[in-house]
């Protein structure tokens, strides 16, 4: 069982300050048991060494990324984490289903979906770090193909070099989008403790993922699921 | 001289190789690289991998072509597979086996998942896997093997391309999970019919597990299968230990778990990921210190779609197979089916699940229509949103080639006969791609009307079926049902068939069952008697309505009565609340009463008992039965949205029984409040009994768009949520559809066309889903080109229909560049056509920079832009 987060559901159904009503959360209990059921997450990592000799070229993989953000990122590691994650194809298959016969019920699937997946990878990235915090290291902040100047190309490699298909089933498609759609890869960098905690760097980074507010997106005006709130930590599916 | 494989497996024990990649890890395969370049790069690892295995005594061993395809391999794909032929060839030579080791052209998944997920097509797949096969053939590979497959479907592309393209055997291994399953919902029986089915010669599975969690699958897998079982598990579970990748099971701990999965019945044994040479060698001493035991393989007649198994006859439960796909006396549905309503037609289907139906049958032929085409797609819709298996029912073999080539299991097939000319044509299709064949007891001399003339047909149809390859558990005799109008003897005859099907010929019957009563009056009556005495004669499958609540109640009072429901599950759970007519009668005038009386405002209690029910006065069905404000309602108002318009007296059904056609600012029916409530049950209640009174027209204009419009407005002043707007919109397409169900006899007024499509590489499109239902709420002909839609369709289809406006989603940045070039090729070729684009980039400043029209900001922006354009005119 995946433990699910209510509040991070109503943000992703574009609730804001509001509560729903007690109709709208018996739907949406209904959809996460019947979710619960049709998960079938996976998770595959690797870790590789990482190693910065350029401005914002960081290689790893046998890979050389140019990419500011990505440099940023994993400033300071000296090796880092190639991670897949998925909740499976049911999920998907839920969210087709109920479009025929409730788009509430679609979206519902969509938003307790993107929980779904960022909750299970929270959960295993949990184990990540209990190792390397044993050996001495913190890890950063989880930083994903398509975010800021990373681009999205690489999915292509995480493909390659995770075997993703194999380990998570996670397939991507011409315009490499992956199927299924609840589905994460990133980087994970260990840093040596004596490099700053987790929870400052977040500060220090511009991580869409990670913000500790929506102030610093570009988005933020339009954006369906701004957590109003300000100053509170939160996640964004997207990236601008 | 090698004996041919199939002549060994099942006989002795096979082994088969371990590791590929993971041994080329260790030779120093870099990650992320394609294994099959060392074919060319480094011939003599691949030579020296496959050394390995044959000294270690494999008798099967792959190619390294797991990931040679044309999508990995655009250029030199024939040279890679020739390559990994002969150096496998080499291999043998040089060990000296020759004479007893066998080349497996190794295949595996394209890496892409099939459509409707996945963006690869099921012919495309084919394709790929076809072209593989036939070099792998050309340069004398001894056997395929597909392994490491994780959807069904895939496997069903790769099996059909090994079968069309070369002569060799055909083995394939899937994956599962421990939980039993593959990745896109497969079990090991429904693989199992699905690839027996399709006519492989060893199936079984690889990969992802160690062999000590694979134990239970293997277990379910020999217990299903009638073709030998091959079992190749991991060493364990892959773990990153600094950066490699490192299994855990040793070679001994291993071969012990293998000698226990020899002792289950799998008679080909070898490993997947992490094993090397010393697990096979262990693993061989292991299991070749047991006597070798074929299992024995148990007919049943089952059929399957992508993740369920339904069993027929053998002691199975009676199998419900709904009957409602299918235009026959239905001109709702045959209105569907001209105007291409799928979406309709795949709600039948949803339906009839949830009314306890196991099969559905699919039949889609009406004039006007293109049978081969609607099939194909219909049954493409239908398994890509439920998990039950089909009936394919056409009577056009080339539809019914059509069909079960891109069915996703093995089907149910309806129908041959007993006419020499449509059992030739069809058999072949049978054997072919797999399925169960209904086989009616007729032929050239018509129907017989004895037991004995139908029991002969049945024979002669086991019989020529049998001289095709196919087995008689693969058939289902239909008895054929007449109805008793025309013949008093004909259910008698019906019943003494299906008996002596079951007890004469150890068959399974089929029937349509309501043909029973055809010119009677009451016929769920006749209908559900006859079939409760059918299943007590040995029914095996009956095709009928599964909403029809009769034949329901006889289907499981026969189950409870005859041991077939275990502790009486499926019984309790239909009639735990049930009600006797007379009850239910009773309780329906009483509601009546008190909802005149409400809208009279007499109370109750001012009123003695009356024998007499009020009725008649058509103004106590008008559409505002009363309903008494906010009291019951604790979602209404909840958020603010429904405060200044939520409060419904009894004083206000006085001015709406005139239909409401005054519109008023104090007007607000039922299914207005049900609407806005997003009560989907309740608005489709308040239709029926508004049309009762009003025209259908007449409720969308006053009721349901209004209603919709309150909503919208809350939304858009940011009153309301996305999730309220969706529930409303949910309520609202339910009211419609009650509305249209009662207008197909009329032509349908619209507001005019719209094409939505989400633009090519997009694939998912809930936006887009979204918006089409709010247009059609509102009046709107939505043509929807679905996802993944190519600038080329979007643009013919806008001029073909003479569409005015085309809404176009994307969701990704790196798809708005084939937005972009479907808007430039609409300027061009269809000038007059307004494109609204939306989806979750999108922006104003980058709508205007790809030259779109409208800017969809929400969901219902593009609605309000299409009601511009209507007022102009321009639509």
């Amino acid at each position: 069982m995946i433990e699910l987060r209510q509040k991070e559901i109503y943000r992703f159904l574009g609730y804001q300050k509001i509560t729903p009503s007690p109709e709208v959360d018996e739907r949406i209990k209904e959809c996460v048991e019947k979710m619960q059921n049709a998960a079938a997450p996976r998770c595959f990592y690797r870790s590789f060494q990482v190693k910065q000799t350029a401005p914002d070229i960081t290689e790893i993989a046998g890979l050389s990324i140019k990419s500011k953000n990505l440099y940023k990122n994993l400033e300071g590691c000296d090796h880092a984490y190639m991670f897949a994650a998925t909740v499976g194809i049911g999920i998907d298959m839920l969210i087709k289903r109920s479009e025929l016969t409730s788009l509430m019920e679609a979206s519902i699937y969509q938003a307790a979906g993107a929980e779904m997946v960022e909750s299970f990878a929270d959960s295993e990235v949990k184990k990540i770090r209990e190792t390397e915090n044993a050996s001495g290291y913190t890890l950063r902040p989880r930083f994903s193909p398509g975010y800021g100047d990373l681009p999205l190309a690489l999915q292509s490699d995480f493909a390659k070099i995770l075997d993703m298909q194999k380990w998570c089933g996670i397939t991507l498609t011409e315009t490499l989008l992956m199927v299924p759609s609840k589905s994460i890869t990133a980087f994970i960098g260990c840093a040596k403790s004596s490099d700053l905690p987790e929870s400052e760097y977040l500060a220090k980074t511009i991580n869409p993922l990670e913000l500790s507010s929506c102030t610093l997106c570009s988005k933020a005006k339009d954006c369906l699921y701004k957590n109003s709130s300000k100053g509170e930590q939160t996640k964004c599916e997207k990236t601008y | 001289m090698r004996k041919n494989i199939l002549d060994r497996l099942g006989k002795e024990w096979i082994f088969f190789d371990g590791g590929t990649g993971s041994i080329l890890q260790e030779k120093g395969l870099q990650p992320g690289e394609l294994p099959e370049t060392w074919n060319l790069l480094h011939p003599e690892e691949i030579i020296d991998l496959h050394l390995g295995y044959l000294n270690a005594g494999s008798h099967i061993f792959n190619t390294n072509t797991f990931g040679a395809n044309r999508l990995k391999f655009q250029d030199n794909l024939d040279e890679i597979v020739t390559a990994a032929v002969k150096l496998a060839k080499e291999a043998r030579k040089r060990s000296g086996r020759e004479d007893d080791a066998y080349i497996a052209l190794d295949i595996g998944p394209t890496g892409k998942l099939l459509k409707p997920m996945g963006d690869l097509s099921f012919d495309d797949a084919v394709d790929i896997f076809a072209e593989v096969v036939r070099i792998g053939a050309r340069e004398d590979a001894d056997l395929v093997l597909i392994e490491t497959m994780n959807d069904s479907y895939e496997a069903k592309a790769a099996v059909l391309a090994a079968k069309e393209n070369c002569d060799l055997p055909v083995f394939i291994t899937c994956v599962f999970d421990a939980s039993g399953k593959m990745l896109t919902g497969g079990t090991p029986e429904s693989a199992v019919a699905m690839l027996e089915g399709l006519g492989v010669d060893a199936l079984g599975t690889n990969c992802s597990l160690g062999p000590e969690q694979m134990i239970p699958i293997v277990e379910r897998l020999v217990k299903a299968a009638h073709v030998p079982v091959l079992v190749n598990p991991n060493a364990g579970l892959p773990k990153s230990v600094d950066g490699r990748t490192v299994y855990d099971v040793d070679p001994e701990a291993f071969a012990g778990f293998m000698k226990t999965i020899a002792g289950l019945g799998a008679v080909g044994l070898g490993g997947c990921c992490g094993t090397t040479p010393a697990h096979i060698k262990k693993e061989i001493e292991a299991v070749t210190s047991l006597p070798f035991r074929a299992p024995k393989a148990e007919a049943h007649t089952v059929i399957s779609s992508f993740s369920q198994v339904v069993e027929i006859g053998g002691g199975a439960r009676p199998v419900i197979i709904g009957e409602r796909i299918n235009p026959t006396g239905k001109k709702r549905f045959k209105q569907a089916l001209v105007e291409h309503d799928i979406d309709y037609i795949v709600d039948q289907g949803l339906q009839q699940e949830d009314a306890g139906a196991h099969v559905l049958d699919v039949n889609v032929g009406t004039p006007e229509i293109d049978e081969a085409e609607l099939l194909d797609e219909v049954l493409t819709r239908l398994q890509s949103v439920l998990a039950l298996p089909l009936q394919i029912d056409t009577s056009d073999p080339v539809a019914m080639e059509r069909a079960l080539r891109h069915y996703n299991g093995k089907a149910l097939i309806n129908s041959v006969n007993g006419k020499e000319e449509v059992m030739h044509s069809v058999f072949p299709l049978v054997k072919k791609y797999g399925g169960v064949i209904v086989g009616l007891a007729l032929d050239e001399g018509g129907i017989p009307d004895t037991a004995d003339g139908r029991i002969a047909i049945a024979k002669k149809i086991y019989d020529t079926a049998a001289s095709y390859g196919i087995p008689k558990e693969d058939v289902v005799i239909d008895g054929l049902c007449m109805t008793i109008s025309s013949d008093p003897r004909s259910a008698l005859v019906t019943l003494e068939t299906i008996r002596r099907i079951r007890d004469e010929l150890g068959g399974s019957s089929i029937l349509g069952v309501s043909n029973i009563s055809f010119g009677l009056p009451a016929r769920e009556l006749v209908n559900s008697y006859f079939f409760a005495m059918a299943l007590q004669n040995g029914l095996s499958c009956a095709i009928i309505n599964p909403n029809n609540q009769a034949m329901m109640q006889a289907y499981r009072s026969f189950c409870a009565l005859t041991a077939q429901d275990e502790n009486f599950q499926n019984f309790i759970g239909a009639y735990q609340n049930y009600k006797t007519p007379d009850k239910r009668v009773s309780e329906a005038v009483d509601a009546c009463r008190s909802r005149v009386l409400n809208a009279l405002g007499i109370s109750a209690g001012d009123l003695k008992s009356s024998g007499s029910p009020l009725g008649g006065n058509a103004s106590f069905v008008t559409s505002n039965g009363g309903i008494s404000g906010n009291s019951g309602g604790s979602g209404a108002g909840q958020n603010g949205a429904f405060g200044s318009s939520g409060t419904v007296t009894g004083g206000a059904s006085g001015a709406s029984s005139q239909g409401g056609s005054g519109n008023g600012q104090g007007y607000h029916s039922k299914l207005m409040e049900a609407i806005e409530r997003g009560m989907a049950k309740p608005a489709a209640a308040a239709t029926k009994d508004a049309l009762l009174t009003r025209s259908a027209l007449d409720i969308i204009n006053q009721d349901l768009v209004p209603a919709l419009d309150i909503v919208g407005k809350g939304f858009e002043k940011g009153t309301l949520f996305l999730p309220q707007l969706l529930m409303a919109a949910d309520a609202a397409k339910a009211a419609f559809t009650v509305v249209k169900e009662s207008m197909s006899d009329t032509q349908q007024e619209s507001k005019g066309k719209v094409i939505l499509a989400t633009v090519k590489g997009d694939i998912h499109d809930i936006g887009k889903n979204i918006v089409k239902v709010l247009l059609e709420n509102y009046g709107y002909d939505v043509i929807d080109l679905g996802k993944d839609v190519p600038p080329e369709t979007i643009v013919e289809t806008a001029i073909q229909q003479d569409v005015k406006l085309v809404g176009l989603s994307a969701l990704m940045t790196t798809t708005v560049v084939n937005m972009e070039e479907t808007i430039k090729q609409l300027h061009k070729k269809k000038p007059d056509c307004k494109i609204a684009v939306g989806g979750a980039v999108m922006t104003q400043d980058y709508a205007d920079k790809i030259g779109a029209d409208c800017y969809g900001s929400d969901a219902m922006a593009t609605v309000r832009y299409a009601d511009e354009l209507c007022e102009k005119g321009l639509l």
